[in-house]
């Protein structure tokens, strides 16, 4: 996927948006300030996502994934580190639970924790991109980096892919955001962001 | 609620395809089991089923046209509100778990509507109907699911508290109630990383009863068991500072770790335990040198520079206490200049 | 009467939203940029505008601590936090030091709340 410096800009402020209204969700559940931070969106081909994960491709994630589809369909993935999803939840719970303990509640808090970073990325790319997107339940998979990522895509496709850190009571999580797209949304994206654009 | 296809008049707004029937699979609505409600855009109940009605109390009548979020006397909660808004107008569906929220709804079991302790643990997906009910309605509806969970937090607390009982088990000597060699291994590479963060000593005792098979053989394995018992009682009592680490490590032989204790302060630990040994006064005439139980003792003490000295620790006590044992035992032995190398003696 | 405008926001597309829209309401103002809480510092400290809008999340000098900074060399100019950082005790922090507060997206009518704040200055 061909962006400029402008239209990746752009994309930029748009997923921080969404990031900015997920934050403030988190920190509703957590009655604590949630700070999350996404530092800048890589645009990857599938070929260069599995060299990229060919050295964390094994690890061990717990993944929240949602697919949305539209004018723009695309498959959207919260990752952690395995053990520091559980982190996660413990952060927003209030951290006094063991870990061990956090393990049952782990997978329904993930999902949505995931749920709602996702649904609040995607509100504000549709929004300011003017488009109409359905969006589903999310699943969670307990399982390694490349059988998450890799599991369905077209050659050809491309990869968004965002660090995103959660900071909670000074104790920090690190995740990362991948939005999956085929071909023909690859094209649409592009032509909407150009759009947006032209129209600032 | 007659299995017929007549339209759902006691639950709600009928929802009616053609003239007046309802397709009778939804009939299904009735016997499910987990809360069903249908909201319009307003937020407004069109559609709640009779699950829903028995565990909140209340009849169709005086839910259907009411907002959900202000009908109860116990209102659904403020994060509830936020998150059906949000759904609405986002168009994506949404979730409420119920580890990160307190119960969204008023949902109690059936028979204990309004106890605050019989609230039920609840799930909730708010699914927007999408595209296709806003084109053929007049509006978009949101669907709201609920789902008693209460089992499965009741079920993942019992098997916590089993998981703790369970750990507690591993790591606890069953004979005598003290720490474990599992235990201690762990509370060693504890201690070691500490004192390698802090540069302080770390301090080791080995003990090990004198004589105790022939004690077993003479006097029999609940007496020996008995003894063992008593020992430990003993080093209980001896061993108090709260960071000091008391454990069985094999048969007749305990350890005891002493964080932030150089080599004199070891030894005076140590010689404590000889004493109070030898003050329990607990026949053994099937031994030589002695008529009652007594302990060998080796003692060592290092600051560590790195974890593979937890090693080192262990084998300098376990060297002195060997030159303890040669030396005729019921004494205590440091050996300052075994040599930590093993390969070399 | 014409007046001046820093447009604070490290994304070039935000600033350019901004200054569209302002200009829309405004065409006869002067629109100036910084990408930065340091480069707003330099140009104010070079000549004050009339007006600032400040966005919150930036590398570097964050908006708040550019916004304390400015109010120390240049008093009169007056400032709105637009940004998308939402947060309760962002819009504490906000009220404690007398700024005002508007949410992004930039849109119309967001733009319009920021440019109601600069008027009511006068």
């Amino acid at each position: 996927m061909k962006l400029d410096e402008l239209a990746l800009d752009a994309l930029t402020e748009l997923f921080n948006l969404g990031v900015g209204q997920a934050a403030s969700a988190f920190s509703q559940i957590a009655g604590d300030t949630v700070q999350l931070t996404v530092p800048r969106v890589r645009i990857m081909t599938h070929g260069e996502l599995s060299h990229y994960l060919g050295e964390g491709g094994t690890t061990a994630v717990s993944a929240v994934r949602q697919r949305y589809s539209g004018a723009i369909n695309s498959e959207a993935v919260l990752m952690f580190p395995a053990e520091r999803g559980l982190q996660l939840v413990q952060m927003m719970v209030g951290g006094e639970l063991p870990l061990d303990q956090l393990a049952e509640m782990e997978q329904e808090a993930l999902s949505e924790i995931g749920n709602i970073l996702l649904n609040s990325v995607m509100a504000s790319v549709a929004d300011a991109l003017q488009i109409q997107l359905d969006g589903s339940l999310p699943t969670v998979e307990l399982s390694h980096v490349d059988s998450v990522l890799n599991g369905q895509h077209e050659a050809g496709g491309a990869v968004l892919m965002i660090d995103i850190q959660f900071e909670v009571a000074a104790r920090e999580v690190k995740g990362l955001l991948a939005f999956l797209l085929d071909v023909a949304s690859q094209d649409a994206l592009e032509q909407l962001i150009a759009r947006f654009v032209a129209g600032a | 609620m007659t299995l017929t296809d007549a339209p759902f008049t006691d639950a709600g707004v009928p929802m009616t395809e053609g003239a007046g029937s309802v397709p009778w699979p939804l009939v299904a609505l009735v016997h499910l089991q987990a809360g069903i409600l249908i909201l319009d855009a307003a937020g407004k109940v069109v559609f709640v089923n009779e699950w829903f009605l028995k565990r909140c109390g209340m009849a169709a009548d005086a839910l259907v046209g009411h907002q959900l979020t202000e009908v109860f006397d116990r209102p659904a909660t403020a994060s509830f509100a936020r998150r059906l808004a949000l759904s609405q107008k986002t168009g994506f569906p949404a979730m409420l778990s119920h580890s990160l929220h307190a119960p969204p709804l008023p949902l109690y079991m059936p028979h204990l509507i309004g106890h605050a302790a019989a609230i039920l643990s609840q799930s909730v997906h708010i699914i927007p109907m999408g595209k296709w009910t806003a084109q053929r309605h007049d509006q978009a509806y949101t669907l709201v699911q609920v789902t008693d969970v209460t089992p499965t937090v009741r079920r993942e607390s019992l098997l916590r508290t089993r998981a703790d009982e369970m750990e507690l088990m591993a790591r606890v000597d069953a004979l005598t109630g003290i720490g474990n060699r599992r235990a201690f291994s762990e509370s060693l590479d504890t201690e070691v990383r500490a004192a390698m963060r802090t540069g302080t000593p770390l301090g080791l005792l080995m003990m090990d009863i004198d004589y105790f098979k022939p004690y077993n053989d003479h006097y029999g394995h609940p007496a020996g068991d008995r003894c063992l018992r008593e020992v430990a009682t003993m080093l209980q009592r001896v061993v108090r500072r709260p960071r000091d680490r008391l454990a069985r490590y094999g048969g007749e032989e305990f350890v005891v770790l002493l964080p932030g204790t150089p080599v004199d302060g070891v030894l005076e630990v140590g010689r404590e335990v000889i004493e109070q040994m030898r003050k329990l006064r607990l026949p053994h005439l099937a031994r030589q040198g002695g008529d009652i139980v007594t302990l060998s003792v080796g003692a060592a003490s290092i600051v560590p520079k790195h974890i593979d000295e937890a090693g080192t620790l262990l084998r300098k006590a376990d060297d002195a206490l060997y030159e303890a044992k040669a030396a005729g035992r019921d004494r205590l032995c440091y050996a300052p200049t075994v040599k930590t190398d093993p390969s070399v003696v | 009467m014409t007046h001046s405008v820093l447009i604070v926001d490290d994304s070039r597309v935000s600033r350019m939203m901004i200054k569209a829209r302002m200009q829309a309401v405004h065409p006869d103002w002067t629109y100036l940029e910084a990408g930065s809480g340091d480069e707003a510092l330099t140009m104010v400290a070079a000549g004050a505008p009339d007006y600032l809008t400040m966005d919150m999340n930036m590398p570097g000098l964050t908006g708040f601590e550019a916004a304390e900074q400015i109010r120390a060399i240049a008093p009169s100019v007056y400032m709105v936090m637009l940004t998308a950082n939402i947060q309760e005790s962002s819009r504490a922090k906000s009220e404690a030091m007398n700024l005002k507060f508007v949410q992004k997206p930039i849109t119309d009518a967001s733009i319009k709340q920021v440019l109601d704040h600069f008027t009511a200055a006068a």
